[in-house]
């Protein structure tokens, strides 16, 4: 129970950082998606419904405190997360940081790729030079965060280990 | 072989319960739903927001010096207020002028102004929205102008009762008509927003003359935005020797990432 109250409390926050702070601090104008690394984390780390759920609850806050196009981000998210599942099915190194940053990468591409590709028609122009650098800056940042996401993980992976052998004893009050 | 048939079969019912939330979504059937995470979330986001702003400015006003950055910042508003003044003012002289002759024309000049705090802001880089802490219960209504630092910002697209989302004028989808106020015809164009957060004027005619440094200003045309809003200033036109109309880019003294509060003009 323990474990699922922080993983929600941990996607919340993620949700709520998105929506007010970092959209004070844009670096250079653009905002990392924080929300898109945290789903990506969970599901190359966790079990696959814990994942898949995460991302269908992400992109419905994220749907709804949007002004436009609901559902793309529940969609986008089930199915960032169901690529990971398929491909940790096939052997994928859920571990490895590399692969991480190539999915985050991956992902922050695509993901805006759709919501500029869904405003094409009704903009008077897309200045695809912008569009480029802004997927760079955004892919740059949310490569870091990924890194701070590992980095922490790293840093706790005794803690943990030793909470979740406590969990299983049943000595944890 | 069960264990994995389980997990299928969860994850299976979870893309359901996906679909299923984004078709009731689609069709409005989450409006409730949305009403009481405005209600619930709207304090806590406004709280994470100010709290927020209140750190970014912090920390531009320890990097200068003596404070130089919030004067400056206190200073901008102030021109931009006495901007939207002396706009209005030149709309009020142009319509005394059309008053005289013509003697049934109304005043357009917003009789009403709620001010909202920003509590939320669109979570991608592309499209341009933002939350505010106002709703149907303040008087809030779909269409109702939003204006800032003397500018208009843009216009209400979702209320619920506490909370409304602002369609910012430089979102890609953006359009309103406006006008140059400057030129001696005031020529008429329709604004649209550009992806990276600017403005073109488009759909002005090739015959007009319109200068870098115009003010232009909102055309009130429909009932929901006032005429004589700023919207910005032309930077440059361009004319093409074979086209119908004239473009001009324009810019806004308006610092869309950064919007703490702005003021909804109620109709009239």
């Amino acid at each position: 129970m323990i474990p699922i109250l922080i993983q929600a409390g941990a996607l919340l926050a993620a949700v709520i950082i998105q929506l007010s702070w970092f959209s004070h601090i844009r670096p250079l104008g653009v905002m990392p998606n924080l929300v898109l690394t945290v789903v990506i984390v969970t599901a190359l780390w966790s079990r696959a419904t814990t994942a898949l759920a995460s991302a269908v609850v992400c992109g419905i806050l994220l749907d709804l405190a949007s002004g436009s196009d609901f559902g793309m981000r529940t969609a986008f998210f089930t199915v960032v997360v169901l690529a990971i599942i398929a491909t940790r099915q096939l052997g994928l190194h859920a571990e490895s940081f590399s692969i991480a940053l190539a999915i985050t990468a991956t992902a922050t591409i695509l993901a805006n790729l759709m919501i500029v590709l869904s405003v094409i028609g009704s903009t008077a122009g897309v200045d695809w030079s912008v569009v480029a650098l802004r997927v760079a800056l955004e892919v740059l940042y949310n490569s870091i965060l990924i890194a701070i996401l590992f980095g922490g993980r790293e840093l706790t992976r005794d803690r943990r280990a030793r909470i979740a052998d406590e969990l299983r004893r049943g000595s944890w009050l | 072989m069960k264990r994995g048939r389980s997990a299928q079969r969860k994850i299976l019912g979870l893309m359901a319960i996906g679909l299923l939330l984004v078709a009731f979504g689609a069709v409005g059937l989450l409006q409730p739903v949305r009403s009481a995470l405005g209600v619930v979330g709207g304090p806590l986001a406004g709280w994470v927001s100010g709290a927020s702003a209140s750190a970014t400015n912090w920390l531009g006003a320890a990097a200068s010096i003596g404070g130089l950055a919030k004067e400056n910042q206190q200073l901008r508003s102030e021109v931009a207020d006495l901007r939207q003044r002396l706009s209005q003012e030149t709309e009020v002289k142009a319509q005394n002028e059309e008053l005289r002759k013509q003697l049934n024309v109304g005043s357009v000049r917003p009789e009403n102004i709620v001010a909202a705090e920003v509590i939320g802001y669109q979570p991608d880089n592309f499209r341009q929205f933002i939350t505010i802490g106002r709703g149907s219960n303040d008087g809030i209504q779909q269409g109702m102008a939003v204006i800032s630092q003397g500018a208009l910002v843009g216009t209400v697209q979702d209320v619920t009762a506490t909370t409304a989302k602002v369609f910012l004028v430089i979102d890609p989808t953006f359009r309103v008509t406006a006008l140059d106020q400057d030129a001696s015809n005031r020529p008429t164009g329709t604004i649209y927003g550009q992806i990276g957060g600017g403005l073109v004027m488009d759909k002005i005619a090739q015959t007009e003359t319109i200068r870098p440094g115009d003010t232009i200003v909102t055309a009130g045309t429909g009932n929901d935005i006032p005429k004589g809003l700023i919207i910005g200033k032309v930077q440059t036109v361009e004319r093409r020797d074979n086209g119908v109309f004239q473009v001009a880019q324009v810019t806004s003294d308006v610092a869309f990432n950064r919007l703490e509060v702005v003021y909804v003009v109620a109709r009239q």
